[in-house]
């Protein structure tokens, strides 16, 4: 009879048939395992196999200067891209955690609204915007900043803007979860004992939404550096990133055996960053459950 | 006097005494429009691109001088276009059923099953949110060439719904976790068998959770680049249809196609909305 009761959260015994429950998940696993770990396995062995055991694909990735050089530009984009949506993430969630849960709503709407519009829609639309004839040229224009169109399509800067705006709301949203769960006495207790408001800010607020900080950091960070389609066409020529090089290394040249060995290297880089988020973290803050 | 002196010039560097002034009126006011100027820029692409799609010209230029609706005729009259339309649809749709179900049930088993490694199949089964899908789609690709899933319907379907699915699960794995249990149990002290407590009690509670989750999946599958990209082979979906336009040539039929998705995502948007407040309603 003890055991059937059940305290939610303690610690069950995992019985020692299997619960006719656990037939529910497989269809699931199933499709996961048979179409996503046997596929994403076979690319990694593929990497070392020619037919042979070998590791001259990876020689090749960190003899040659040229392909560290792209995994260095994919890592200094994507750092850009976390910091200036940290910057101007930040503003945002603080006052969406302050104001009235109405006020609150309305601005998760506006939000959440462009993450529901699809990657390639952004990013046409940048282009867009930043071209020649584009609206921001006519704007610089316009106010006598410039006095030709510059070029903005095509370079680094239209790389980062685009990828900030369509990353934006992943880090607003960790960030606001965290910062909702901040208990507000311990800022009224600050000012009591005679802290100013910046004095609260800095030794209270900030370091209690660090987690936010981090999972949003963390989240943004991954995305980006395995972005694909942005820098595709709005980067110019030397803004190629790692999954364009592993792109171009099957469409183009059909080197299977390198693209695997890339895709390998890439998903290392996000197994290790979550992986270190998770050991100082844990990972349930990226499943919004930051705050209970 | 000199070392008040000093004292007071270092108190013009330190920002404390600013405070008072920016924490009132004046900081609230200056939050407020960095915050809007943020979030203006987030909007920016969903402003620029309907008037776009209604300019006479073949230039992308901003503000168009005059307007027409040849792009969307020029849409509607494309074979490649509709034909790419209606395979997104209808692939969309089945990812959308399949992960819905099996979506739905994995969440149940792993809320309500007792069994080892519960912690290592819910991050199997969240992994395609992040593993790169440029990764597994690398993947895919050389395993659906092998297995004769290139340019197959059911192809894009598979692949689709590996990315959809961890979306109905999370959403409908939260629905169960603020679950009261004893309404449950409840109906199965009335006399209820475990189907019709489930039919009666559990899924009307869960409902909200799996329709956002469903819609979700649509949308996912109906943006999916770049698993299609690889195994639709010539038969284009919408997005590989807009992909291979934008790199070809850059013209306003493109900001057409683009203003009928973005209505389509305010719209299933604000129907999961919808659903999400009558539930609040209804049930607080």
């Amino acid at each position: 009879m003890k055991s059937r009761i059940s305290i939610p959260g303690a610690q069950e015994k995992p019985r020692r048939s299997i619960d006719p429950t656990f037939y529910l998940i497989l269809p699931l696993l199933v499709l996961l395992i048979f179409f996503m770990v046997v596929p994403v396995f076979r690319i990694f062995a593929l990497s070392f196999f020619d037919p042979d055991f070998t590791i001259k694909h990876y020689m090749k990735f960190f003899q040659a200067g040229i392909y560290l050089q792209i995994l260095l530009r994919t890592l200094v984009i994507s750092l850009m891209v976390s910091v200036c949506c940290l910057i101007a993430g930040y503003p945002v969630s603080y006052l969406m955690a302050d104001v009235s849960p109405k006020t609150a709503k309305i601005l998760i709407i506006l939000v959440i609204l462009p993450l529901w519009t699809g990657i390639l829609v952004r990013t046409y639309a940048w282009m867009v915007l930043l071209g020649r004839q584009g609206l921001v040229n006519k704007l610089l224009i316009y106010l006598d900043l410039v006095a030709e169109p510059i070029k903005l399509l095509y370079t680094t800067k239209a790389v980062v803007l685009a990828m900030v705006q369509i990353l934006l709301p992943l880090m607003i949203l960790p960030l606001y979860a965290t910062m909702k769960g901040i208990d507000r006495d311990l800022l009224k207790a600050s000012k009591i004992l005679g802290a100013g408001p910046l004095r609260t800010f800095w030794r209270i607020f900030l370091p209690l939404s660090t987690p936010g900080i981090l999972a949003g950091f963390t989240l943004v960070f991954i995305i980006s550096i395995a972005f694909f389609i942005t820098p595709a066409l709005v980067g110019g020529r030397k803004d190629i990133m790692i999954a364009m090089l592993i792109e171009s290394q099957i469409t183009t040249l059909l080197n299977w055996g390198f693209a695997a060995a890339l895709s390998l290297i890439l998903m290392t880089m996000t197994l290790i960053i979550i992986g270190l988020f998770h050991k100082f973290i844990g990972i349930n803050r990226f499943v919004g459950s930051g705050d209970t | 006097m000199l070392v008040l002196g000093i004292h007071n010039n270092t108190r013009i560097f330190d920002l404390a005494i600013y405070m008072p002034i920016l924490h009132g009126k004046l900081g609230k006011i200056l939050l407020w429009s960095i915050v809007v100027l943020i979030l203006f820029f987030l909007a920016i692409p969903l402003f620029v691109v309907f008037p776009i799609s209604l300019s006479a010209s073949s230039y992308l230029e901003f503000p168009p001088k005059s307007l027409s609706s040849q792009w969307y005729a020029n849409y509607f009259s494309s074979h490649a276009w509709i034909s790419a339309t209606i395979l997104s649809f209808k692939v969309a749709l089945m990812v959308m059923a399949v992960a819905s179900i099996i979506g739905t049930t994995a969440a149940f088993g792993l809320n309500r099953g007792r069994f080892r490694w519960k912690g290592g199949v819910f991050v199997l089964i969240l992994s395609p949110m992040i593993i790169p899908t440029i990764v597994i789609s690398v993947g895919i690709y050389s395993f659906f060439a092998k297995l004769g899933l290139i340019e197959n319907y059911w192809g894009l379907v598979l692949g689709h719904s590996i990315l959809a699915t961890p979306f109905v699960f999370i959403n409908v794995f939260a629905a169960l976790q603020g679950f009261d249990r004893t309404l449950e149990k409840a109906s199965a002290s009335l006399g209820a068998n475990p189907i019709r407590t489930f039919y009666y009690i559990t899924f009307p509670l869960i409902r909200p959770g799996v329709f956002v989750g469903a819609l979700f999946a649509f949308l996912v599958s109906f943006d999916e680049l770049v698993i299609s990209m690889w195994i639709s082979g010539s038969r284009h979906t919408l997005p590989v249809q807009m992909w291979m336009d934008v790199r070809l040539e850059i013209n306003p039929t493109l900001a057409a196609v683009s203003s009928l998705l973005i209505g389509l995502s305010i719209l299933t948007f604000f129907s999961a909305e919808a659903v999400r407040r009558r539930t609040e309603r209804k049930y607080g």
